[in-house]
């Protein structure tokens, strides 16, 4: 089922008709799965109906694996994955193309002598297992958890790729933005948070996870631990719509959307 | 480039009369996203997971305007991605399942093969294990299911734990082809596990397998087979039986950029370097 047409594109639609009758169809793209990337995807959908006036798209959170069998059922047009689809659900049909990577750097106090966490002891800090900075290397006390608000982007990131898709410890404090976390960390000598790439500041101590360092090359090469790469699945024989959107996204101009969210184009 | 070869008359040989057969039509498979000249996407075996990276990161840093990047989901991916079109350049061994030579058959996809390095593949046991050799046919009736006891090959009298590597993994594609033979299976009472877990599954009275240039830090022995044990030099001189060799596709043409950094893999200060220092051998 697909749903029906927002009031104001429906109204656009009957006007066309009736100024001609040689006026393309509205066309509905349907798009679900990862939710992280469903939500970075909004603004790449945003200027992609803003160029095809008429196209609409919807883009519907959910999961890479009901996306990949909606999108071979035909239900959807485009699937929205945060990883490369494994055999047997992989085959020959089914045409994964990256889109970008999304990364995310582990930060804390200039102070803290901590210097590099394994991914298992990031999630248990926060998940709050571990309580004390002594757990992992660091002074007999407690970690302070700041953590980005729930519905933020690179909140979702980073539950997903720490948490398994689950909340963060209740303990954390919440900041609105990028500069409110290196604020916040920076002042206190206690803390532990987290930001996108293009946010790093020298203003607080980025930790290695697993010994690797987050940086532009160690995203794209797929070495630094706490990251991914969502690809944008075709299958089939798609509507030419949907190959119009995949081809903007891995645009030059659709590349940049992601990079202004923080992720790290790869083209 | 004499060590790279095409290979294409592999998918003409056998192709007579199949397009005509085709069960399921792709709708004539749509060209692919036209890339920028400056991005290259590799994918495919973990084994050359870490080669590929370290390249990747070297490559980018001395070519500030270019992206490599990187992704390791299995041989399978690579090969696939690369004949429809999703990716430049796969990472697999020298031998290619049927099923994706008769993909690049069906979309008359030429692929150029560029072999990079052999490494031994190891089957491994618990270190407390006591059996520390196996014949080829005593490894092979372990994962054929035929021996499900460690004393029937001089271990203690404990039943016989299998663990294996994902179909999709080059790992596997060789084992089954060097140890249990073409057309025979893996017994169906075999653990499915990835790399790491063979770390954490690896018990008392377990056995499986991985490149020994993975064994790392693994907390496992890798048995010695029919007394050799796998090394460099019995690679190389083929005296171990259970080798692999790793190699890197593109398609037909081929791209300036996948040229240039496949010559990386095989530069001797560069990847020939780090394949050295793996414990595994450069192809000369």
């Amino acid at each position: 089922m697909r749903p029906s047409l927002p009031p104001l594109a429906a109204l656009s639609l009957c006007l066309t008709l009736s100024c001609t009758r040689d006026a393309p169809v509205k066309e509905t793209l349907l798009i679900a799965g990862n939710a992280a990337l469903a939500r970075y995807l909004e603004p790449v959908i945003k200027e992609f109906t803003a160029r095809n006036p008429n196209v609409s798209v919807v883009c519907e959170p959910g999961g890479n694996t009901a996306a990949v069998i909606a999108l071979k059922r035909g239900a959807i047009d485009i699937a929205a994955l945060s990883h490369l689809v494994n055999p047997p659900d992989d085959d020959e049909y089914l045409r994964d193309h990256q889109l970008c990577r999304d990364a995310i750097a582990v930060v804390v106090n200039p102070a803290n002598p901590v210097g590099d966490l394994t991914m298992q002891q990031l999630e248990q800090l926060y998940e709050g297992t571990i309580a004390s900075w002594s757990k992992v290397g660091g002074a007999e006390a407690a970690v302070h958890l700041y953590a980005r608000e729930k519905d933020s982007r690179p909140s979702r990131s980073f539950c997903e790729m720490v948490l398994g898709g689950d909340e963060v410890s209740s303990t954390a404090k919440q900041v609105a933005k990028s500069d409110d976390m290196i604020a916040a960390v920076k002042k206190d000598p206690l803390a532990i948070g987290y930001l996108p790439l293009r946010k790093l500041s020298s203003e607080v101590k980025q930790l290695k996870i697993g010994g690797v360092e987050m940086s532009r090359l160690t995203v794209l090469s797929g070495r630094y631990p706490l990251s991914r790469t969502f690809y944008l699945g075709l299958y089939l024989k798609a509507p030419k719509a949907a190959e119009r959107f995949v081809e903007f996204a891995l645009s030059k101009d659709g590349q940049e959307l992601f990079a202004k969210d923080g992720l790290l184009p790869v083209r | 480039m004499s060590r790279a070869r095409t290979i294409a008359g592999l998918a003409c040989a056998l192709a007579c009369g199949w397009s005509a057969l085709s069960v399921k039509d792709a709708g004539g498979a749509p060209p692919p996203v036209p890339r920028p000249a400056s991005s290259l996407e590799l994918r495919g075996s973990g084994a050359m997971g870490l080669l590929a990276r370290a390249l990747a990161e070297s490559y980018m840093a001395e070519h500030p305007d270019v992206v490599v990047t990187v992704e390791t989901s299995g041989a399978y991916q690579g090969l696939k991605g690369l004949i429809i079109g999703t990716c430049d350049v796969a990472m697999g061994t020298d031998e290619i399942p049927e099923e994706l030579v008769k993909l690049a058959r069906d979309r008359g996809v030429t692929l150029k093969r560029t072999l990079v390095y052999s490494d031994a593949l190891a089957a491994v046991v618990h270190p407390e294990n006591k059996v520390q050799d196996l014949t080829r046919e005593q490894l092979r009736d372990l994962f054929r299911g035929a021996v499900t006891n460690w004393k029937e090959v001089g271990g203690d009298d404990a039943p016989v734990e299998i663990l294996t590597l994902n179909p999709t993994s080059a790992a596997y594609e060789v084992f089954k082809r060097r140890v249990l033979g073409d057309d025979a299976v893996m017994t169906p009472k075999a653990t499915l596990v990835n790399l790491r877990e063979m770390k954490e599954k690896l018990g008392t009275h377990a056995i499986g397998y991985l490149g020994l240039g993975q064994l790392g830090r693994l907390e496992a022995r890798a048995l010695t087979i029919g007394g050799v044990a796998g090394t460099p030099a019995t690679v190389e001189s083929s005296a171990y039986p259970i080798v692999r060799h790793m190699a890197l596709y593109q398609r037909e043409p081929v791209l300036p950029l996948a040229d240039s950094v496949i010559a990386t893999f095989l530069s001797p200060a560069k990847g020939q370097k780090l394949i050295l220092d793996a414990g595994n051998v450069p192809v000369k």
